[in-house]
């Protein structure tokens, strides 16, 4: 199972926190600095695999949590998982989450991440539910995303008259 | 979305900031203003809206943000999907599931859940799997289940229904009534979808693994769905993810089968070692681009761990061994880091380790690996490939690495490395040897698991014991003495340091110095266990008995307490004038029983915490084996047990209960009879779970009934840390009803363990067959021997007439006729007014005494009464000789005065008492 997904940048600052199980803010964000710091010190060289998030629960270099992650540009993007997962597939996950990202918005940057901090989620939920992958396709991805937003139109517009 | 200005002018202020006390100087002035608009009554949904989603920008930054969730409720409750949409973000990113306000919102989830906008039920399902409260199981799981099982559902509500539900399944088992539904989801494992399959995929697993029985089914579906995928290409084009074909619902659906014993038709199992083939064939070029090779590697790693644990073809895996072997050189090194892992897994089963140990120098290689995620595979791998003739070198290896390894990793590594030359030892001195250098190197680093262990080991090793006695005076003599060196030593010279007094310098004189020189330094805990030793010196060596006080007197004036009270107790013990005394405190200790090894329970539980349960483990071929064994035996046993498989878990649910028996006076006795009466009563309308839970031990039954006849299960767990022996288990009627119920243990079954190691489980099924009506229910005797100590407990078992009702529809105006016929002949009615305050606090109570109903036997009769929530059933209890009764029952709730009146009506007086009995029990212990 999914248990978290992270996006922050190089320096720690969040842009998407999202955990599939109840943790308190603190908690978040401790784990949060935890992770960026393991990442953040890998070189891109090393693999994309990593455990031993302490705040994460459990003994220390506890087996049963692993970090999958992924570094573009300025931004890494976490998947913590438990063993249950395929390493590979969820590293593909991410390329699929970044992709429909991408389509989007059209070139995302972290700019768009950090004023559409809403939309992100709701992207997010088109690819992973509770903790399990949910859609992988990005052409239903994106429909979704995109037909959910025509939903809003005619509201929006009410709403200013 | 449509952007909303204040707040980007917000976000953009936020950014503006150039430290961290302006950014909050900032947050707090928003903070104080939201909290004033939200107090003006003319706030608009647009406005609401906006403050709301700077409150989530707030969380997301790491403030703390306590207010504002009935704003979000009120979005929810919005017509606007902008204000819904934004509404159920915050809910599910900001509230707590113990929050009051959850009741609000499941009103709100249960109309978009029937909205007809299927945007707004995908909102719905959404939160319903982020939020997931216990009464939004009770209340929505059907609505849910409807979802996913209807005709008219699109993919895309479908796919999310099922996750939801997995959600739910997961927190509240008991709630979701999975087994009603369960096996009309399988079929969807062949839907053409494919995200509508791989949602189900996920919840079909975890499924299989609480109902292994009843979703049997879903290994079939699995096995052909693969076949489209992998054999037929069948699948829709936007679904190839860089050349690969749904890579994600290959891998679900190859770990779905992990969980099911290998196929016994010849048809699915050549079907499936076709498919694996097939994808280990595919694997054998390397794909030029990076993603095609993640998603090609990734569908093999998990067609190879699937091959692993079907045990399917040895030939295959010895293939599968050297594709790996390739991997693990690889210059792509997630590719490495995984080729590592799988082969741990495939070391952990194959038969022959021959092909894998050509590759043990690159392993070994791998432990210095730059990248520390590599360093842990590789020492996962070494630990889980070594056998009898690899040990000396991987134990040697390991040691040497200890020195440079990181701090994080040392503990597992010396962890395993005690497992190992515990393990693989054929020579003592090795043996000893191994261990030593190993807490000297590691001491710092590892538990207090691993130096216990060595005393255990030299304690039940008479062999051992001069050997030991020798090293551990050398070490003492050393320059340098690690802590959880001194402390072995040290506890090895108390118990056998006459075993070498003879020897040159090692008289008892200089075993004392050489303890006294390494005291001063070491820790407290370490200079405890060396004082006790120089109180057994005073014993073993009287000759320097002088010498000993000296030491002990010097103590007696500690600052630590307990050196203190240990230095004095002793020197009091020594200076007694009786003589018989320090003989018996000081006594050699008993070797240890034999047991499971703590350090095997510390690793094992290490690898514990997952929400699908792992199907392997590192190492222990032994386990993985007895594992595998296990499953195996299940499925022979199959047709003529009930299902067994519930019981691994039997363990590790969570609920506690005590005996029936033992009614004391104490709050926390009686709290315990209050228990395990709880205990009791589910299983008279449940058939599988928990009848006892102790600090020793652990009663699980698993109940099958063809009335007149049964079979029961009763399975004992071993909870403690000790083993038990002596264990017999036996089910006695009561005199009045012994000729009415007979209890036999079934035939066909092998004999009780003679003892039972901790965690350990064993079981014994019982034949039940209902003769005549009967009244009370049986006792089950269970007794055993722990630590010398013969132990008998006696539980009520559930076992009653009413466990032999069978449901019966019958129409309506049948069941009136009956009810009012019964009455009048008053053979047989009994009926109670029951207290259930619970009514009116839980919405799921009504299904739930319609859940007890029907898990009693009766078939529910729908409509039967005019007062919707009433409830009616029909069930027949059937005896071998007395043949069979009729039984009608009603229940009627009265939430406003917290009261149900249950009125039972039967052919036999018994059966109505007895039944009402039941229901009364279970009512009362809700």
């Amino acid at each position: 199972m999914i248990k978290s997904v992270l996006i922050f940048n190089q320096l720690g600052k969040p842009r998407l926190i999202k955990f599939y199980e109840q943790i308190g803010t603190t908690q978040q964000q401790e784990i949060l600095r935890e992770i960026h710091a393991l990442v953040a010190k890998r070189p891109d060289t090393q693999c994309n695999f990593l455990e031993g998030c302490q705040s994460m629960g459990s003994s220390s270099s506890d087996s049963s949590h692993r970090i999958i992650y992924r570094h573009y540009a300025t931004l890494y993007f976490v998947f913590v998982v438990d063993s249950s997962e395929s390493e590979l597939g969820i590293l593909d996950l991410i390329q699929v989450f970044v992709e429909a990202l991408d389509r989007v918005f059209e070139n995302v940057c972290e700019l768009d991440l950090i004023f559409h901090f809403d939309e992100i989620h709701y992207i997010l939920m088109e690819v992973v539910e509770a903790g399990m992958v949910i859609e992988t396709n990005l052409t239903e991805i994106s429909r979704a995303v995109n037909e959910a937003k025509q939903q809003i139109k005619p509201a929006s517009e009410h709403s200013r008259l | 979305m449509a952007p909303m200005k204040g707040l980007t002018v917000f976000i953009a202020d936020l950014r503006k900031c150039r430290s961290h006390e302006d950014e909050e100087k900032r947050v707090n002035k928003e903070l104080a203003n939201i909290r004033t608009k939200f107090k003006e009554p003319s706030l608009n949904g647009y406005n609401r809206k906006k403050y709301v989603c700077k409150l989530v920008y707030m969380a997301l930054l790491g403030y703390e943000v306590s207010f504002g969730h009935r704003e979000a409720v009120d979005l929810v409750n919005s017509t606007k999907y902008s204000e819904k949409q934004i509404g159920y973000l915050a809910i599910s990113l900001l509230m707590e599931e113990d929050a009051d306000y959850g009741r609000m919102v499941v009103a709100a989830m249960r109309r978009d859940i029937h909205d007809t906008n299927e945007f707004n039920v995908s909102l719905a399902l959404n939160a319903v799997s982020n939020i997931c409260t216990r009464e939004i199981a009770e209340v929505l799981t059907q609505d849910i289940v409807a979802q996913l099982l209807s005709p008219v559902a699109s993919m895309f509500i479908k796919k999310k229904a099922a996750l939801c539900l997995l959600r739910l399944l997961r927190r509240f088992p008991e709630a979701v009534n999975a087994q009603q539904w369960a096996a009309r989801v399988i079929p969807y494992l062949g839907h053409r979808d494919i995200g509508v399959t791989l949602s189900v995929a996920s919840l079909v697993t975890a499924l299989a693994q609480q109902f292994p029985e009843d979703t049997r089914k879903a290994a079939s579906f699995a096995v052909r769905r693969l076949k489209s995928l992998v054999i037929d290409n069948e699948y829709a084009a936007e679904y190839i993810y860089y050349k690969v074909p749904a890579p994600w619902l290959q891998i679900k659906l190859l770990r779905l089968l992990q969980y099911f014993p290998a196929p016994e038709s010849p048809e699915l199992r050549s079907l499936l070692l076709s498919i694996l083939r097939h994808i280990i064939d595919v694997s054998q070029d390397t794909p030029r681009e990076l993603q095609q090779m993640n998603a090609q590697y990734s569908i093999l790693f998990e067609a190879i761990n699937l091959g692993i644990q079907l045990d399917i073809d040895q030939g295959l895996m010895q293939e599968c061994a050297v594709l790996l072997g390739r991997f693990i050189t690889s210059r792509e090194i997630n590719v490495r880091y995984l080729g590592l892992e799988t082969m741990a897994h495939l070391a952990a089963y194959i038969d022959s380790l021959d092909t894998i140990k050509t590759y043990q120098g690159v392993i070994i290689q791998s432990l210095r690996d730059r990248d520390v995620s590599v360093r842990r595979r590789a020492l996962d791998l070494l630990y889980s490939m070594c056998d009898v003739s690899s040990a000396k070198t991987i134990v040697s290896e390991l040691l040497r690495h200890m020195v440079v390894a990181d701090f994080t990793l040392r503990e597992e590594m010396a962890l395993k490395v005690a497992i190992l030359t515990e393990k693989y030892a054929t020579e003592y001195s090795w043996y000893v040897d191994v261990m030593m250098r190993l807490v000297s190197l590691a001491g710092d680093h590892m538990g207090d698991e691993v130096w216990h262990r060595i005393v255990q080991v030299i304690l039940g090793n008479e062999e051992l014991q001069l050997y030991a006695c020798k090293i551990a005076l050398q070490t003492l003599k050393a320059p340098v003495c690690h802590e959880s060196a001194l402390k072995v030593s040290a506890y090895v010279l108390g118990e056998f340091g006459h075993l070498i007094a003879n020897a040159p310098d090692c008289a008892p004189v200089d075993q004392l110095k050489a303890l006294q020189s390494k005291m001063a330094s070491g820790s407290q805990s370490a200079r405890a266990v060396a004082l006790t030793t120089v109180g057994k010196f005073i014993n073993l060596f009287p000759e320097i008995k002088t010498l000993c006080l000296r030491v002990l007197d010097r103590y007696r004036g500690a600052l630590d307490a307990e050196l203190q009270q240990r230095a004095c107790e002793y020197y009091a013990l020594a200076t007694l004038e009786s003589e018989d005394l320090m003989p018996t405190v000081f006594e050699e200790m008993p070797p240890f029983p034999e047991r499971r090894s703590a350090l095997m329970s510390r690793l094992l539980k290490r690898e514990a915490d997952t929400e699908d349960q792992r199907t392997w483990v590192f190492g222990g071929r032994e386990i993985n084996r007895e594992r595998k064994l296990q499953k195996a035996g299940k499925t022979v046993e199959d047709s003529e047990e009930p299902p067994v498989a519930a019981v691994p878990q039997l363990l590790e649910v969570p609920e506690q209960t005590r005996f029936v028996a033992d009614g004391g006076q104490t709050p926390e006795e009686l709290a315990r009879v209050a228990k395990s009466k709880r205990h009791y009563a589910r299983l008279l309308w449940e058939n599988d779970g928990i009848l006892y839970d102790g600090d020793e031990i652990q009663v699980g039954l698993v109940a099958q009934y063809k009335p007149p006849a049964g079979r029961v299960g009763v399975f004992l767990g071993n909870k403690s840390t000790a083993p038990i022996y002596d264990i017999s288990i036996h089910v006695a009627c009561e005199e009045s009803s012994e000729k009415q119920l007979v209890v036999q243990q079934a035939t066909g079954q092998g004999p009780l363990p003679d003892s039972l190691m901790p965690l350990g489980q064993a079981r014994v099924f019982f034949d039940v067959k209902c003769i005549d009506v009967f009244a009370t229910a049986p006792t089950l005797r269970i007794a055993y021997t722990m630590a010398g100590a013969p132990t008998v407990s006696e539980l009520q078992m559930p076992v009653t007439i009413a466990h032999f009702i069978d449901p019966v529809t019958i129409t309506v105006a049948d069941f009136f006729s009956r009810w009012k016929q019964l009455g009048d002949a008053a053979i047989g009615e009994a009926q109670n007014v029951l207290k259930t305050p619970f009514l009116s606090t839980d919405s799921g109570a009504i299904q739930w005494l319609r859940n007890v109903v029907g898990g009693a036997g009766f078939a529910l009769i729908q409509g039967a009464d005019a007062e919707p929530d009433n409830i009616v059933g029909v069930g027949i209890a059937t005896t071998e000789n007395a043949g069979r009764f009729g039984c009608l029952i009603r229940v009627e709730p009265k939430p406003a005065h917290g009261l149900t009146r249950v009125t039972i009506r039967a052919t036999n007086p018994t059966v109505a008492k007895v039944v009402a009995a039941n229901i009364n029990m279970v009512f009362e212990s809700k």
